[in-house]
């Protein structure tokens, strides 16, 4: 469930940069769940509502929502992650990358669709099991 | 009233399908049946659940905010999202042009397909498999030569930077040399962007 954390953090991250730039208050705290992290909870959410009953508000009297700016690079620096991209053409590829096979159709978020490239494997799994090809 | 079957939509995909925070929406159907292909799902047009594109569209506005900041979207994969076309279209109506639309595509679709969708979309990620056309019939069942003229005229019709090429390694396949002559074959017709990487079944 670390993806999910992390996941967490970056879009905590965005919302906090929304709201500086558009002169919102927003008032976060320390997230102390311990258990399953999907990326995103009910308070989570209740954030981004409230971000987006603020951008109405200052809509309604003239002002342009900004967004200016706002990459997902600044967003995980500023979240203290490490990057979540894929490797890029020329780079040396990871071993441990592989592409996950599993059911999507409950849209859990925090469960991978079928052909996510990830770049860490479960606790759980023999890396050496990757090799076998099943067909 | 345009409908599809969709077997996937994840949400805040952090920079794996495009620029931003992106929701990952999987249709079913696909022309082609790869050997290892990482969506079988998607072959059965029984499963997965029946969207209309008002009906999608109300489900993934849920992430606007994060979309209109980071430059994100909706990237629709599947399968093969491009034998929906009216769905994006009609999709691309309700979201308007400010959010990033790219389709996951194999490219294995008719060329007068390719030609009517570009308008409605801002970027394509690519799996082009590989440019050889003995490993592409084997390893998918089809030969390659539409994609290939798809691709070349997609990249006179949107920006490079815009279409991402991804260039496996696949398994009892191709070599790393078929992978190399791939990357080389790509960047001669003009794409930027590939991302090679490896297959690893398990």
């Amino acid at each position: 469930m670390a993806k999910g954390k992390q996941t967490c953090k970056i879009l905590k991250e965005i919302r906090k940069q929304i709201a500086a730039e558009n002169d919102i208050e927003l008032i976060t705290s320390e997230c102390t769940h311990k258990g399953d992290c999907a990326g995103t909870c009910p308070k989570c959410e209740a954030e981004v509502r409230y971000l987006e009953r603020e951008l109405e508000k200052r809509q309604r009297l003239g002002k342009a929502a900004v967004f200016a700016g706002m990459t997902i690079g600044t967003a995980i620096t500023a979240a203290g992650c490490g990057p979540l991209v894929q490797p890029t053409a020329g780079m040396p590829m990871d071993p441990n990358d592989t592409i996950t096979v599993t059911d999507s159709t409950s849209c859990h978020p925090e469960r991978l669709l079928e052909g996510d490239v990830v770049k860490t494997l479960p606790d759980s799994l023999n890396p050496d099991s990757l090799v076998e090809i099943k067909p | 009233m345009t409908k599809a079957k969709i077997f996937g939509v994840s949400r805040h995909r952090l920079t794996v399908d495009g620029e931003g925070v992106t929701t990952l929406v999987a249709f079913n159907g696909c022309p082609l049946r790869c050997k290892y292909c990482l969506n079988k799902t998607s072959w059965d047009m029984d499963k997965g659940r029946d969207y209309t594109p008002e009906m999608l569209f109300e489900e993934v506005k849920i992430d606007q905010l994060y979309f209109l900041a980071t430059h994100g979207g909706v990237t629709f994969g599947g399968g093969e999202p491009l034998l929906h076309k009216e769905f994006i279209k009609e999709f691309r109506a309700l979201c308007g042009p400010q959010w990033q639309i790219v389709v996951e595509t194999s490219l294995h679709v008719p060329f007068e397909t390719i030609q009517e969708m570009n308008p409605f979309l801002d970027g394509y990620i690519v799996d082009i498999k590989d440019m050889n056309p003995e490993i592409y019939l084997a390893y998918t069942g089809k030969e390659n030569p539409l994609v290939l003229k798809n691709l070349e005229w997609i990249l006179q019709h949107k920006a490079p930077e815009r279409i991402k090429v991804r260039v496996p390694h696949i398994p009892e396949f191709n070599t790393d040399e078929d992978v190399a002559k791939s990357v080389e074959r790509l960047k001669a017709m003009g794409v930027v962007d590939i991302d090679e990487f490896q297959y690893i079944i398990r």
